[in-house]
């Protein structure tokens, strides 16, 4: 349950940037190949933003898709997962994007 | 009387609509976590001490294959954190082997995290030059993201767990630079192709060095050590 250590480090995140401004929304972007639970994500962050200015925020979540270039071809392409091969057959790709755990902002009122 | 404004005027009030301000953060949700094992990193460096971490399951032989590492690199002077839920059972044995350890509990935590570190090595005060060697909580899973300012993350697998593990959770073979197979004397034992555990890890991280080993007769462990010392000192 590594989302409940990330969501009560947002929280803490946010309350130390803006105070005690009561928080409308906090928007963040999880990469596909985060390793990341979304379900996890929002029961945790309820927990944490409970009696904090948090509390009545909406967890806006984008998500972003997974690509990796083939060390083989070349060729960059989606990656939906680790073992996703290339379309050439290597299984050897490097991660171009996918694997974001980004806070981007938050709508304070 | 106006209910809302409190004026002598009977009139209608459009309903309060606060304005939400946007404001920027672009943080990483990890970014308290990178910190500080980024200033462990520096802090080892400095002091010349090269860390492992250590990641597998319950079970998996990471305290077995401490003991036996201890014993077979002694001039490595290997000190060790190790983690857990709760007892400190496998300091104990740590310790049985001459070895200086620190146990951390975690409780609830199901990974140990740069703060944790921190504070153990401060009381482990590990000498110059040394290794260190940093037990994770059995957990194949959220150990994987918490950077504790190691040199390499190692994930140790028992023949016993399947072959699929590799592919049921990929994150920490992807984040490993090393794995080792443990308990490969038993592989006669079982119906398993050892050779599918390695293609498996590989499909995940075709970089991963693969150290088969059965720690209690000695098997691979003079590869998997001369590894430890090559790649880390």
């Amino acid at each position: 349950m590594h989302e409940l250590a990330l969501m009560s480090g947002l929280v803490e995140t946010v309350v130390e940037q803006i105070g005690d401004r009561r928080v409308a929304a906090v928007a963040v972007e999880i990469g596909e190949l985060a390793g990341i639970s979304v379900d996890a994500l929002r029961f945790c962050f309820e927990l944490c933003a409970n009696e904090t200015p948090l509390a009545q925020a909406a967890l806006e979540i984008r998500s972003i898709a997974g690509a990796g270039r083939c060390n083989s071809c070349g060729i960059e392409a989606a990656m939906p997962s680790f073992c996703a091969p290339c379309a050439c057959g290597s299984f050897d790709r490097a991660i171009t994007r996918g694997t974001e755990l980004r806070l981007a902002y938050v709508e304070v009122l | 009387m106006c209910r809302t404004c409190g004026c002598n005027e009977p009139h209608s009030h459009e309903p309060f609509q606060p304005v939400a301000t946007r404001i920027a953060l672009e943080t990483s949700l990890l970014a308290k976590n990178d910190r500080l094992a980024g200033s462990l990193r520096a802090r080892l460096a400095r002091d010349r001490i090269a860390a492992v971490n250590l990641i597998g399951s319950p079970g998996a032989g990471k305290t077995t294959l401490l003991e036996y590492t201890i014993r077979a690199l002694p001039d490595a002077a290997i000190s060790v954190i190790e983690g857990d839920q709760a007892t400190d059972r496998d300091a104990q044995r740590i310790a049985a082997t001459g070895a200086r350890v620190r146990q951390v509990n975690t409780d609830a935590g199901c990974h140990l995290d740069a703060s944790m570190i921190a504070r153990a090595l401060d009381e482990l005060a590990p000498a110059a030059g040394s290794l260190l060697a940093i037990e994770n909580v059995g957990n194949l899973v959220c150990p994987a993201l918490f950077d504790l300012g190691e040199r390499a993350k190692v994930v140790v697998l028992a023949i016993t767990e399947g072959e699929d593990k590799p592919l049921k959770y990929p994150h920490v073979f992807r984040a490993a630079s090393a794995l080792v197979l443990t308990k490969m004397d038993l592989a006669p034992h079982l119906d398993v192709d050892p050779a599918s555990y390695i293609e498996h890890a590989r499909r995940i991280n075709p970089q991963l060095a693969v150290f088969p080993v059965a720690a209690k007769r000695g098997d691979g462990m003079a590869d998997w050590c001369g590894w430890l010392r090559g790649s880390l000192t």
